[in-house]
């Protein structure tokens, strides 16, 4: 059976402004209420605009620590919470989303 | 009960699930009806009434990008709508789910009804040469539906867990968790597991959910590979695709989202679809004992023609509040059909599978094959159907017979 040849994406569809989506949003959410129960630095950067475009860059260190203590609580931090934040990058690695957005 | 004597579950050492995002059954996979009866697929002449009651047909005129662009809703409310076409349980208690109100939802996003027909295209198999070609050659479920009829992280929570612990939205920190993940389970029994996210930059949507088992736990798409090509695949592994545009984190260039969730251009996807599938394929140590399930999380609220069935209640009950209907959830009705392809090279040719599966089944058929014998899970996971069951053929198909593909 010969090779099945498979089309690629042009490279206009690469689009780091896209608008922020859903997972994104909630992957923020996460990051946000790990340091809101670690009550340490930001671990996180997040600015949302009211149309949901935004810019965000989340991190969470290598630090199992934090998942183990959001592991008994429940909820996310409401929207009013989360839009207009931000703080600053963290240097280093560990996971991380990142998305930009411009209006 | 799966068959342990057949040739193809004695050779199976490896089970691996790609879940992709947000596209409905009929949108992705519904044209190839028209190639083979048997795929419960468009006939063409479905409709949904539009805001104005004019009908609005499907179409085989999706494009890869640029369509579906509001993302079309697909929480709760706006699923309880596309399902029950906008009656409610005021209006009828005895509802049923006809598909009729995925235009009228799509409609409430921009108000727009020439837009909001959109919601009705669907791919020519030609457009989706990995997914459809899969699902010709290897196992297509006909009936595999979202664990929810919700968003994303509570259906994916049912990959994992077999249960969203009541939660039917995308908070998804689980306060009661009482049943373990399928990853915790297996560690504890001696087997080796994976769940391997995109890259630093794209992460995991259950990082922090199952942080606490790092690193044992998780590795990126780049480890996956590794693995492959070292034909060190844990037992069991759960692959994750890259959910957003970026900078590739080590500098090597541009990498685009190819999870297919709108409006990610779906060739990406095919692309790494592909990817996972040679992985495995054009490893001789790999494919004869490997499982491969490409699935996805919900339809992304996206037409789909086949009413979800009720299923078997997880004991929890999301009240209105969560909901956001005048109603309480009990758990008791699967989400909308999505598209599902088992592959390996013990299964036949253009098998199609009737019964119903839901996410459960992942954790379920996980449990069962690896660890056997498991009381601590959830209603649901108990009682969804597993996936192996189809590994069947007495001889391994030839590698000529196997498709394998090229990105281009």
């Amino acid at each position: 059976m010969e090779p099945i040849r498979v089309p690629r994406p042009p490279a206009e569809a690469f689009n780091k402004k896209r608008r922020v989506s859903d997972l994104i949003r909630a992957q923020v959410n996460h990051f946000k209420h790990v340091e809101a129960a670690r009550g340490t630095a930001a671990h996180h950067s997040a600015t949302w605009n009211h149309d949901g475009r935004g810019c965000c860059e989340v991190y969470c260190g290598d630090d199992g620590d934090a998942a183990r203590e959001v592991h008994s609580e429940r909820g996310s931090w409401p929207e009013s919470r989360i839009e207009k934040e931000s703080h600053s990058i963290p240097p280093g690695g560990g996971n991380s989303a990142c998305c930009e957005c411009r209006e | 009960m799966l068959d342990r004597t057949l040739p193809g579950i004695q050779n199976l050492k490896h089970v691996v699930v790609l879940m992709m995002e947000n596209r409905s059954f009929d949108h992705m996979l519904g044209a190839l009806h028209a190639q083979n009866q048997a795929i419960d697929g468009l006939v063409g002449n479905e409709t949904n009434p539009d805001s104005t009651g004019v009908p609005a047909s499907v179409s085989p005129t999706a494009e890869y990008q640029s369509q579906l662009d509001p993302d079309p809703d697909h929480h709760f409310p706006a699923v309880d709508l596309q399902i029950f076409g906008g009656v409610t349980t005021a209006q009828n208690p005895n509802r049923q789910a006809n598909m009729q109100g995925f235009v009228k939802s799509y409609f409430n996003q921009q108000f727009n009804v020439a837009h909001s027909h959109l919601i009705m295209n669907y791919f020519t198999p030609d457009q989706l040469p990995v997914l459809t070609g899969l699902a010709n050659e290897f196992a297509v479920f006909n009936r595999w539906f979202a664990s929810i009829p919700g968003p994303t992280l509570c259906n994916r929570a049912f990959a994992h867990y077999g249960t969203s612990f009541g939660q039917v939205s995308m908070d998804v920190f689980y306060w009661n968790k009482q049943y373990p993940s399928v990853y915790e389970r297996l560690l504890a029994a001696g087997h080796t597991t994976k769940l391997f996210y995109y890259d630093a930059a794209s992460s995991s949507l259950e990082v922090v959910n199952l942080l606490q088992n790092q690193p044992a736990l998780f590795g990126t798409f780049q480890d996956f590979l590794h693995a492959c090509s070292q034909s060190q695949l844990p037992d069991y592994c759960f692959i994750e695709p890259n959910y957003t545009d970026h900078d590739a984190p080590d500098g090597s260039g541009e990498l685009i989202a190819c999870d297919q969730h709108p409006d990610h251009d779906v060739r990406a996807g095919e692309q790494f679809i592909a990817s996972v599938y040679n992985a495995i394929r054009t490893n001789p140590n790999l494919w004869p004992n490997t499982a491969l399930l490409v699935v996805y999380d919900e339809h992304g609220g996206i037409f789909d023609h086949v009413p979800p069935p009720a299923c078997t209640p997880d004991g929890f009950v999301a009240q209105p509040s969560a909901t956001g209907t005048p109603d309480a959830f009990h758990f008791d009705r699967l989400g909308v059909r999505v598209p599902a392809i088992l592959i390996s090279p013990w299964v036949a040719k253009g098998t199609v599978i009737n019964d119903v599966h839901e996410h459960a089944s992942i954790p379920g058929t996980v449990t069962d094959y690896f660890i056997g014998q498991y009381d601590n899970r959830s209603p649901r996971e108990a009682a969804a159907s597993t996936f192996l069951d189809y590994i069947t053929l007495p001889a391994m198909r030839a590698d000529e017979d196997c498709p394998t593909f090229t990105n281009e």
